[in-house]
């Protein structure tokens, strides 16, 4: 295998591993307040997140590039702010990735918040442990299981991720050519050798991540025991 | 005085009515709050634990004010000196026993006295326990775990929501010496929720009535139970309800006098020297009430009340057996034959006409 095509699984999982990062950061108290509110927008904000999974990933791609560029008011405050355009960089890649794979993180987490762990919040309380403490002393043990899903799902979905990648970042190598569309510029100048040897792997390393979360559903009940 | 009270004098909307309470309770033994399910027992001991916020009015744990309008106060769940004992336990799946108790020890109020751990854990004899999964637990021994991992936090108040509801008979005979230990024992002032009349008399030094979310009767347990004709052990047959009504002088006839019970008229022949529109209580034998499916035609008896069936028990005679009814908001008793109750087919949730032969005024 030649030498651009690890630059471009490196890059991937580069993106992947930051994108996972920054939704579990932003996704946890989202889907936490999911899980518990009543308030009547819930049901739009619900169907807000979960877009992604049916829109064509171009017409994402599309609102984010217009919203990313220079000109857009997003895209000029991230230039005044950082010196560097949003679209075709590694940072636009992030964002695009954070909002594709959105519904990936916060779907599992909303899910194994609800009903029990919100019941065993109030027992956490009667025993004199604050929101906080009692957020990471039992939410989040008794969650294990989705934050496990939640956490693989998001990352496998950004590596396999395409049409949002190509609309905002282009097709820069080294920059934002990760290994999908080295696989489609692979194909497109007929180097079928180099787009088997990427396929396979990133087919072998998304078949072994979800393996392990069913392996894990599997051995382990809903919750991590200490 | 105040200072060694739990003043509730506070309100809150629920879904189906608006649970009034203006009542202080002396901390210092037992107190059952007591009521049909869904007269509000749960929500009154949400609001003193700080699980819903009062829309109206303010919660006073001796001087210290929990939940307030104005000035505003509210003092969060986890920093009131109170220990609620869930109906189902609610031990925390992720961690054994010990870890359940040890979490509690942790977070435990150090300015509050508490107790050693060992009493603790001899009083609910957790030695056995202690190594076990939470999930291997009895419903009992889970409810024992439960009470000794409320104690450990040192709580100045107890809440006690139906420890015993979610036990079948012979568990329950199991734990009640367990919660009777609790109260020689350990001296808690205690907010006990039951429906249960047998559970109350035994455990409870004094009774909080509730109904639709209003407080309709306190007072000593004996002296409360007994205005509503539910002395716990007595022979089922000798049991009664008591309904209460208003006086209707103006519908008076044929020398009988008129009570109403919510939308029905009930017909005494009594003399009586009461105003008009005076509430009364009336007491009915639980064997003078019989039931049909349909309004009968052609029968003596006038009384009649639209009813619908709550449960239905076996009585100390295997042919009786006891009809829980609602009528209206208010609980009525019947004991018929187990015999009717197969021919009716009667189950809860079934509207039935509870036709009452003889009632009495009561005082």
């Amino acid at each position: 295998m030649s030498l651009p095509d690890l630059t471009a699984l490196w890059l991937t999982a580069r993106l992947a591993l930051v994108t996972t990062v920054v939704l579990l950061i932003i996704g946890t108290p989202l889907a936490w307040w999911l899980a518990q509110t009543r308030s009547r927008f819930k049901p739009a904000i619900e169907a807000l997140i979960a877009l992604p999974l049916v829109l064509p990933p171009t017409v994402l791609g599309f609102y984010l590039l217009i919203a990313m560029s220079p000109n857009a008011p997003f895209g000029g405050f991230w230039l005044a702010a950082t010196g560097d355009t949003l679209s075709f960089s590694f940072a636009g890649l992030v964002i695009g990735s954070v909002v594709y794979s959105f519904p990936f993180m916060i779907q599992p987490l909303q899910s194994a918040f609800e009903g029990p762990v919100q019941q065993a919040m109030r027992t956490a309380a009667s025993l004199r442990a604050s929101r906080i403490d009692a957020f990471f002393s039992v939410a989040v043990p008794m969650s294990a299981r989705g934050f496990v899903t939640a956490i693989v799902l998001s990352f496998a979905h950004t590596l396999g991720e395409f049409g949002v990648v190509l609309m905002v970042g282009g097709n820069i190598p080294d920059r934002t050519r990760v290994a999908s569309i080295e696989i489609y510029e692979n194909v497109e100048t007929l180097n079928y050798a180099d787009a088997h040897a990427l396929s396979l792997i990133l087919l072998v390393i998304s078949f072994v991540t979800l393996f392990c979360v069913f392996l894990f559903n599997k051995r382990f009940p809903a919750h991590v025991r200490f | 005085m105040s200072g060694s009270d739990l003043s509730l004098a506070a309100e809150i909307a629920l879904d189906d009515f608006t649970l009034a309470l203006d009542t202080r309770v002396p901390l210092n033994g037992v107190t059952a709050v007591f009521g049909p399910s869904g007269s509000g027992k749960t929500s009154l001991l949400n609001l003193v634990a700080g699980f819903l916020r009062p829309d109206r009015g303010e919660i006073l744990f001796g001087e210290t004010a929990w939940a307030r309008a104005r000035p505003k106060t509210w003092v969060p769940p986890h920093r009131r000196a109170v220990g609620t004992v869930f109906q189902d336990a609610q031990l925390f799946p992720h961690l054994s026993v010990s870890g359940n108790l040890d979490y509690a020890d942790k977070r435990a109020d150090t300015e509050a006295p508490g107790y050693p751990r060992a009493k603790i854990f001899d009083a609910m004899a957790l030695g056995p326990l202690l190594d076990r999964e939470v999930q291997t637990l009895s419903g009992g021994e889970r409810q024992r775990v439960a009470i000794a991992r409320t104690l450990l936090t040192r709580p100045r108040l107890l809440l006690l929501d139906e420890p015993l509801s979610a036990l079948d008979g012979a568990r329950k005979a199991e734990l009640v010496p367990f919660l009777e230990t609790l109260k020689t024992d350990f001296a808690l002032p205690t907010l006990y929720v039951s429906h249960d009349v047998d559970e109350v008399s035994r455990i409870a030094d004094r009774v909080i009535m509730l109904e639709a979310g209003r407080v309709i009767a306190e007072g000593g347990t004996d002296e409360v139970l007994s205005r509503f004709g539910l002395e716990a052990g007595r022979n089922p047959c000798e049991k009664a309800s008591v309904l209460r009504g208003t006086l209707d002088q103006s519908a008076a006839q044929d020398d009988l006098i008129a009570v109403r019970v919510g939308e029905a008229v009930l017909w005494l022949a009594a003399d009586i020297d009461l105003a008009q529109g005076s509430d009364v209580r009336l007491k009915i034998p639980a064997r003078d009430v019989s039931l049909a499916l349909e309004p009968p035609t052609g029968i003596s008896i006038q009384n009649m009340l639209a009813a619908t069936v709550t449960s239905i028990e076996p009585t100390k005679r295997p042919a009786f057996q006891a009809v829980s009814l609602t009528v209206g908001t208010q609980a009525l008793l019947a004991i018929v034959t187990r015999k009717a109750v197969g021919d009716l087919d009667l189950a809860p949730g079934r509207a039935v006409y509870a036709l009452i032969k003889s009632a009495t005024f009561h005082h």
